[in-house]
């Protein structure tokens, strides 16, 4: 079932010298249930694609669908606290908040209470495989494996179908690189996700169901 | 949920939020204290501006030297001595000069005789104590009274009291040549005791008193020209009477009974003019004083001594017909009455040799009782025993015909007022003028050394508000770049949880100006209580007194009064917090909106493409 649809998405950008074509073209349809990797250099616009998938942003050419919606017409805001959820290289948990609280965070904006807010954050804990013992520390006493399984716990709090994960393994060890990847693999297949993955990591690209690899703005296969 | 969240993670770095605490309650101290202490010297200025006058008295000064040579036949000596005198006297209108900013221009005070023989004094002719006779006498034997002779008492033209005796002894005292008297002629003159000497057995020696001769002025005061001003006593002979001498010596005999029954009335253009009302040793203390608009539209209203009011019967609100008979451009009633200048001074003919008539005649109203603060001496400065008050533009008749005495400037006759604070600034361009022969002495009741300090209280609000706001603005910048600016991957993080701008915008603002706002209430109230605490020292200090500031008037009595000052005002201190809070959410807002216009995903993303 497809949720999320580019069709020839352009994205340039100016910067002091220059005009950046960060995007040049690019066509491809998500469906839930599917891991996939983007892989390419630096600089091919990975990130930015990734960007325009999670409503950060909007093409300057081409259009992005979300389960038949366009991406322009909708509130983005709204998109991103229902549907979709990034996970980040570097966590970027809110480093004065404890672990639950993190959790919690997305399903507070989204107007579920505390209590049951609590309950869903501990079953979301146990599922990403976290210790009961995280749950009131602070990220900054975690590890970094423990970090990034909040990061995952608090996406999937949000409760959407769509998982943008940017370089998730970018920071840690091979053990939780491949228990994080597994994680994802298991979100989209049993959870009913489209998890789009970036990475430099082939090993990670291995574990996905596609793989798109970009060069210069564009897909090249 | 938001603000929850924002103060949750602001409490958790506690040491720089109880800093921040801390911070901004002092500058917000600093700038209640400062913003109170500014309206309070304002007010205090405000007020003083309507306690405090600041007047001028004006005085010529004596330039000319004279020797004096006086003829005393009872001691039989020559006598001379030398006597300052003033030059001619200087109009008023040499103060009438460019830049000279009045709030009342100067103006030469007359007072004027009012004749109410219907009216008690009190001490009953205090003021009348010798008795000045016009009899016809005649001698035994022809004489020169060159020493004490003994004249005989004939017909009684003039006694206040009976004279009972047949003769007077007589000497024309000081007159080195006097006239001869001859025997078997009829003679009339006007005498007095003399004080210095005693005739032959013991009895009192008389010096002829005044004369028919007029002493009128111009109202430019220069004396208008008489030639019997050196007629001391004349022969009556048959149809005497009828001439214009004789007709003189009749008047001048009605004129001597008038200043009994007279009360000197004192037209001025306010009250705080007069040096005793000015420095409070004389006040209202029946009824009101004067009002300025009363002053300004020449109502008929008046203020009476008390001792007046109670020998005659009268109130507040009373009626009193005022008879004006004569104006005196010399002397202050105070002086001219305490002194009995009234008597020596000048006489009761006018130029045509008639006693004065009444030049202006209107009902008053009672519109105060005032009272004087001990007794005072004979000094110009003083009010006279009766002295009553009335607004000069209440006259409406001139009184050019009825000048009985004109002199220079005086300290106690003229007088001005200017704005409060601008002595220095008058007396600047009053230098300019080169005007050698007059002297300005200025009251102000020690306003210059208060506003002095006002304006020091003023300077160190300004300072402390200035420094306080200042302060909140540095704080406010260290914070928010602390709290906001730091905290941008926090935004970043909310906008990838799907929050909106404003959300994230108030989930920022949230904890910072709710400590800015505890911090600004706490501060408000505490610069509150310390401004009271402050105002109660400044209340304590506001001492005024009665010195003059630049010259001193011998009779001035001198009292302290204490000003109450303005206190804090809770309302402004609590606008001073607010406005404390209002730079908060400015600040916090610029830095926000300025994290906002970070891309979330550049931020988020540690590595670049």
């Amino acid at each position: 079932m497809e949720q999320l649809r580019a069709e020839e998405v352009y994205y340039s950008y100016q910067t002091k010298y220059q005009t950046i074509d960060a995007v040049r073209g690019i066509s491809y349809s998500f469906e839930i249930g599917h891991l996939y990797a983007i892989v390419g250099e630096s600089g091919s616009g990975k990130s930015t694609f990734l960007s325009l998938l999670a409503g950060l942003d909007l093409p300057t050419k081409g259009k992005v669908y979300v389960s038949g919606e366009d991406m322009a017409e909708i509130n983005r805001d709204l998109y991103r606290r229902e549907k979709a959820s990034v996970v980040y290289q570097s966590f970027n948990l809110f480093s004065l908040l404890t672990a639950q609280e993190n959790i919690m965070f997305p399903m507070e904006l989204k107007g579920i209470k505390r209590n049951e807010a609590k309950l869903k954050a501990a079953e979301l804990m146990e599922r990403v495989g976290l210790r009961t013992q995280v749950l009131h520390q602070y990220p900054q006493m975690m590890s970094g494996g423990e970090q990034q399984r909040v990061a995952i716990a608090r996406a999937l709090a949000a409760g959407g179908s769509i998982l943008l994960a940017d370089e998730p393994t970018g920071n840690l060890d091979t053990e939780n690189e491949k228990n994080i990847v597994r994680l994802l693999k298991e979100t989209a297949h049993t959870m009913d996700y489209a998890v789009i993955v970036i990475t430099h990591n082939p090993e990670v690209a291995a574990e996905a169901d596609y793989v798109l690899r970009m060069r210069d703005g564009k897909l090249i296969d | 949920m938001l603000i929850r969240n924002s103060i949750k993670q602001i409490m958790r770095t506690p040491v720089k939020t109880i800093l921040f605490f801390l911070l901004i309650t002092l500058a917000s101290i600093l700038s209640t204290l400062g913003s109170n202490l500014w309206r309070i010297s304002i007010a205090n200025m405000k007020a003083f501006e309507e306690v405090f006058t600041t007047i001028g008295i004006v005085e010529q000064k004596k330039t000319v030297l004279n020797k004096v040579e006086s003829w005393d036949s009872i001691d039989k000596s020559q006598k001379s001595y030398y006597v300052s005198k003033y030059n001619d006297p200087l109009s008023v209108s040499v103060l009438d000069f460019e830049g000279a900013d009045y709030i009342f221009q100067p103006v030469k005070r007359p007072f004027y005789g009012a004749y109410l023989p219907g009216y008690k004094f009190l001490p009953p002719n205090a003021f009348w104590s010798t008795g000045n006779v016009i009899i016809e006498f005649t001698v035994d034997e022809d004489c020169i009274p060159d020493h004490a002779v003994k004249i005989n008492v004939g017909k009684q033209i003039y006694s206040r009291y009976p004279i009972n005796v047949p003769t007077f002894w007589f000497c024309d005292r000081y007159n080195m040549n006097p006239d001869k008297l001859y025997a078997g002629k009829t003679y009339i003159m006007a005498m007095g005791e003399s004080y210095t000497g005693t005739g032959i057995e013991g009895s009192t020696i008389y010096t002829p008193a005044g004369a028919i001769g007029s002493y009128q002025y111009s109202q430019e005061g220069e004396l208008l020209p008489d030639e019997t001003r050196d007629i001391f006593y004349e022969e009556v002979t048959e149809g005497f009477y009828e001439t214009e001498h004789g007709k003189r010596w009749l008047n001048l005999a009605e004129g001597y009974e008038w200043p009994y029954a007279t009360v000197p009335v004192t037209a001025t253009n306010s009250t705080k003019l007069i040096i005793p009302f000015y420095n409070g040793t004389t006040y209202v203390d029946q009824g009101e004083d004067i009002s300025k608009e009363e002053y300004a539209n020449g109502d008929k209203v008046c203020l009476v001594p008390s001792s007046f009011a109670r020998y005659n019967n009268r109130k507040v609100g009373d009626k009193l017909t005022l008879p004006l008979y004569y104006a005196n451009y010399r002397s202050s009633a105070g002086r001219a009455f305490g002194s009995g200048e009234i008597w020596a001074g000048f006489n009761m003919l006018n130029a045509q040799g008639e006693a004065y008539p009444v030049f202006y005649e209107a009902e008053y109203t009672i519109a105060g009782i005032y009272l004087t603060i001990g007794g005072g001496n004979s000094s110009g400065y003083r009010l006279a025993e009766h002295e009553i008050i009335i607004p000069s533009k209440s006259i409406e008749a001139s009184d050019k015909d009825n000048i009985i005495a004109y002199g220079p400037m005086m300290g106690y006759t003229t007088s001005f007022q200017i704005p409060n604070g601008s002595i220095e600034e008058y007396m600047e361009k009053f230098q300019k003028l080169g005007i050698d022969e007059l002297e300005i002495k200025f009251y102000d009741k020690g306003y210059t050394e208060l506003k002095a300090g006002l304006d020091h209280i003023k300077g160190m609000s300004l300072f402390l508000l200035l420094a306080g706001l200042v302060a909140t603005v540095l704080i406010l910048i260290f914070f928010c770049n602390m709290f906001i600016s730091k905290q941008k991957k926090r935004t970043a993080v909310e906008r990838s949880l799907g929050m909106s701008k404003w959300s994230c915008t108030r989930s920022m603002m949230h904890g910072i100006l709710l400590i800015a706002l505890v911090g600004s209430i706490i501060g408000s109230l505490a610069g509150f209580f310390l401004t009271d605490k402050a105002a109660n020292v400044l209340s304590g200090n506001n001492y005024y007194d009665t010195t003059y500031t630049n010259g001193s008037v011998n009779n001035s009595t001198e009292e302290e009064g204490e000003l109450e000052s303005a206190k804090p005002n809770i309302a402004l201190s609590m606008a001073t917090g607010g406005v404390i809070v209002m730079l908060a959410v400015m600040l916090s807002f610029v830095v926000v909106t300025n994290n906002l216009k970070c891309e979330p995903l550049e931020l988020l993303s540690e590595k670049s493409e």
